[in-house]
């Protein structure tokens, strides 16, 4: 989900959150005062497509590595993500076309569509799950956006939202509250907890500078909570929005193509 | 002499009640009787006068419902169950009317393991018994099973298991009942020599009137009560 | 004197002595042979269920089976396999991870076994367990062997390609493409499902991992036998840091099947002996009532209840002895001879499976000491217990009733 969006570029396109069903458990003030931010920051940052080049630095117990890699978004369902180093794994891209994620392996030039038992698995090797690549569309139809704090917060006025997921919806968080600066809209902090209330992990943005002709965060830091050592790292070095993509670029012969 | 008159059985005042469905019936009611070493007596009386039952208890095997039975001085009564196996297999010998010999030993073998449940030794044994099959006329079929022999000739196998241990008394029930008219003469022949020359005591128990001619006493019972007892 | 008595009561009534007799060995005969059936399926289901996979026992660095991962490797596993083959056991190496199968575009989830041929051929049989093509070899680092069930999840047969994407343990992308070298037949759940064979050095070089396995595996040389515990004990002092599993706890589902088995066994054999004892509690009801008058004429001449009673017994256990000849006699030859050539099932089924394990449609038995004495002491035990009833009744019997009884 949110990976995605972000290390898509794409925190923004993403923040364009619901508007879609609500449940009356958190006040309806604050539901309609949620969406009102929300459809604000939409309005500030919403992008029909995006590319960019990006590094993603993992830091585990076992292993450290950094990757290059470039990624192209259009529309809230296509992205395609490409590795530029290391040389070892240059080539491999990951699909994204709906709600399928496809892998090609230019090693044995094999595209492989992933199955739902894989989802949970480490994307290359980061904090990152294959599920979070594909999660996103489906945020909007799962969780209720509530305003749960408004103010200052460490000396920073913020606004404090609570998503919390409908009852019959099949999802993998039982909770995420999420940190914006209440003038700018940026993001600061996403906190996941699970379906029992546990914090399971934490992303972080930092780093805001003007990119695609507006400041944004250029890193973003996801932390496992259990293992608090560890951590993976997206940090822009491109980013530009709105470019002219053809539908194209995401389909399964495309990711054989070098760019 | 002394010897002669030892009494080796008492009755005082014996009583044998058997229960027939609802009815008690008193087989023996308070009889009286000694018998002394060297007799040889008869019980007699028509059936049901009570002369097995008499013979039954003096052999131990049956109890009186009240009075006293002495063996040799012993109060049966006080002896418990080894005690009456010990007496019955040292100090009575029995003579039955059908035999009953047992079927799968020889002639020899049947007068032998009386000898054998005392302890004797088996050279002791042989020579008992091979004398006192002699004695009773068996000599020659002492590897006969009792199938394989007459009737007389198995009663006289029974009769030397039954002195083999020199027994106190040798009781014997109806022991001609079952043989012709010349093997019971025979065989009392053999009854009276072995009295009169080895001082067995004999108790009989019959209606055989050529037993009662040969008894030295004859006592008569009628419904379990003594009638007369004569000495001829 | 009793003995002597007993004996020649036997040879006279030798008829019905030696149908006794014949009756109770023959019996106990087939109770040998049939407990020796009964062990033999026992072992070969055993024997099966560890040979095929799991080994006898196996090592793993602590917590590894809970929480199986990349990273949980015992260092030094050949120094410890030779350790442990210097003691008598055969061992092997193992490494294991997860990936994700593909072929065309089907794909699944797979769990890659590597395994050392030549160290693995001395202790586990999967490699006999091939249902198409062959088993690995050394020459050919590129082949797996994989379940049956999920070369049909991915549409694949011997010779076609797979494709395999995991994650390494530096954290880089493994993936690799293979050729199907066999297809594995039906062998358990997990391995029927996701069963993917490789060679070690493959493996190692897929997976960037140069040293250590995830599991030894442990059989002992001479072959499967009784005395676990003790090995257990061995192994455990030999390699006192690592954890040790024996297979029933690594395959509990199976080694409690296994037990009750064993139990439902001992059950029908002492359900076939009441019938035996039925059998032979008529022959000494009989031997006994048919004699009740002689022992009642024994009695009335001096026999004691307790020496009538010791008679009886003692002729009874001397037909029981004489039984026992006759089952140790015909039942362990029976039983040796299966042993060997085994009851040939193959013309009924091409195989079966008992308690969820293969085996071989040769039905061997197996001849214990527990086979061999169980039988004989139940017929001792079921022989005594079948004359006491009529033993005492002709011990107390009165010698007057028995005399009168024709």
């Amino acid at each position: 989900m949110r990976a995605l969006i972000v290390s898509v570029a794409l925190l923004l396109a993403s923040i364009t959150l619901p508007t879609g069903a609500v449940t009356v458990q958190p006040s309806d003030a604050s539901i309609t005062r949620a969406k009102e931010i929300l459809k604000g920051i939409d309005d500030l940052w919403r992008g029909d497509s995006s590319h960019a080049i990006f590094s993603m630095h993992v830091r585990t117990e076992h292993y450290q590595r950094t990757m290059q890699m470039e990624a192209w978004s259009k529309g809230k369902d296509k992205s395609l993500v490409k590795i530029l180093k290391p040389l070892k794994e240059k080539g491999t891209a990951s699909l994204k076309s709906g709600k399928h994620l496809y892998s090609y392996l230019p090693r044995t030039d094999r595209t492989i569509r992933l199955t739902s038992g894989m989802m949970m698995g480490s994307w290359m090797g980061s904090h990152f799950t294959n599920d979070d690549l594909v999660d996103e569309s489906r945020m909007e139809e799962d969780y209720t956006p509530a305003v749960t704090f408004e103010g200052q917060r460490n000396g920073q006025n913020i606004i404090e939202f609570a998503l919390i997921p409908h009852e019959d919806a099949a999802v993998v968080w039982g909770k995420i509250i999420m940190t914006i600066f209440a003038n700018s809209l940026l993001p600061i902090e996403e906190i996941f907890y699970d379906e029992d209330g546990v914090e399971t992990r934490r992303m972080t943005f930092s780093d805001y500078k003007v990119m695609a002709g507006a400041e944004r965060p250029a890193v973003m830091r996801v932390t496992p909570t259990d293992k608090p050592d560890e951590y993976t790292e997206i940090i822009y070095e491109k980013l530009e929005l709105n470019v002219d993509l053809k539908d194209s670029l995401f389909s399964i012969n495309s990711l054989k193509h070098r760019h | 002499m002394s010897q002669q008159h030892r009494a080796i059985v008492e009755l005082h005042n014996i009583t044998r009640t058997y229960i027939q469905g609802e009815i008690e019936v008193n087989a023996v009611s308070n009889l009286n009787l000694t018998i002394s070493a060297g007799e040889f007596t008869t019980l007699c009386g028509p059936s049901g006068s009570g002369k097995t039952t008499v013979l039954n208890m003096i052999g131990a095997l049956d109890e009186p419902t009240s009075g006293v039975v002495t063996i040799e001085g012993r109060n049966l009564t006080e002896l418990n169950r080894s005690e009456i196996s010990a007496l019955r297999r040292d100090r009575i010998g029995f003579v039955f009317q059908s035999y009953n010999l047992i079927p799968v030993l020889t002639a020899y073998e049947n007068a032998e393991f009386v000898l054998a449940l005392q302890g004797v030794k088996p050279a002791e044994r042989r020579e008992q018994v091979m004398a006192i099959l002699k004695e009773v006329g068996l000599e020659g079929l002492e590897h006969r099973r009792p199938d394989e022999i007459s009737g007389g000739q198995q009663q006289r196998v029974a009769i030397a298991r039954a002195i083999v241990t020199h027994p106190a008394i040798v009781l014997a029930d109806e022991p001609t009942a079952n043989v012709d008219s010349a093997t019971a003469e025979a065989l009392l022949d053999l009854m009276q020599e072995l009295n009169q020359n080895d001082g067995v005591t004999f108790l009989f128990s019959t209606h055989d009137q050529r037993v009662i001619d040969r008894a030295k006493r004859v006592i008569h019972l009628r419904d379990g009560k003594l009638e007369s007892d004569i000495l001829q | 004197m009793l003995m002597h008595f007993a004996f020649r009561n036997l040879w006279r009534h030798r008829q019905r002595t030696f149908v006794t007799i014949a009756a109770m060995g023959l019996a106990g005969s087939i109770m040998i042979f049939y407990s020796a059936l009964m062990e033999g399926m026992l072992f070969a289901s055993e024997r099966n269920a560890i040979s095929m996979n799991s080994g006898e026992m196996q090592l793993h660095v602590e917590n590894y089976r809970r929480d199986p991962d990349l990273y949980k490797r015992i260092d030094g596993s050949y120094s410890i396999i030779n350790k442990l083959q210097q003691a008598g056991f055969n061992a092997s190496p193992r490494l294991y991870g997860f990936a994700l199968a593909a072929a065309g575009t089907a794909s699944s989830g797979v769990k890659m076994s590597a395994i050392d041929i030549d160290y693995e051929s001395k202790v586990t049989k999967i490699h006999n367990h091939v249902m198409r093509g062959s088993w690995l070899s050394k020459d050919l680092p590129n082949d797996v062997v994989i379940g049956r069930r999920l070369a049909r999840t991915l549409g694949v047969d011997v010779g076609d390609e797979v494709v395999i994407v995991g994650q390494a343990a530096d954290g880089s992308m493994a993936d690799a493409l293979f050729n199907i070298r066999g297809i594995l037949k039906s062998v358990g759940e997990e391995i029927d499902r996701a069963g993917f064979y490789m060679n070690v050095s493959t493996f190692r070089e897929l997976m960037v991992i140069p040293e250590g396995s995830h599991e030894i595996v442990i059989m002992p040389k001479d072959g499967y036998s009784n005395t676990l515990n003790e090995r257990l004990e061995q192994v455990r002092k030999l390699v006192p840091q690592l954890e040790l599993l024996s297979w029933k706890k690594l395959l509990p589902a199976i080694a409690e099947i296994l037990d009750m088995t064993d139990a439902s066994i001992v059950v029908m054999i002492l359900i076939t002996y009441i019938a035996v004892g039925m059998v032979i509690l008529n022959a000494m009801l009989m031997g006994v009532f048919e004699r009740i008058r002689e022992f009642g004429v024994m009695k009335a001449l001096g026999f004691s209840p307790w020496q009538i009673f010791s008679l009886i017994l003692l002729e009874s256990q001397i037909q029981v002895a004489l039984a026992s000849m006759i089952t140790i006699g015909v039942g362990i030859p029976l039983s040796l001879y299966f042993s060997v050539h085994g009851i040939d099932l193959s013309q009924f089924t091409s195989g079966f499976t008992f308690g969820g394990v293969a085996l071989d449609p040769h039905w061997r038995s197996m001849l214990t000491p527990q086979s061999v004495i169980m039988p004989v002491g139940l017929l001792f035990a079921i022989a005594t217990l079948a004359v006491i009833y009529p033993a005492i009744k002709a011990a107390v019997i009165q010698p007057i009733e028995a005399i009168h009884h024709q």
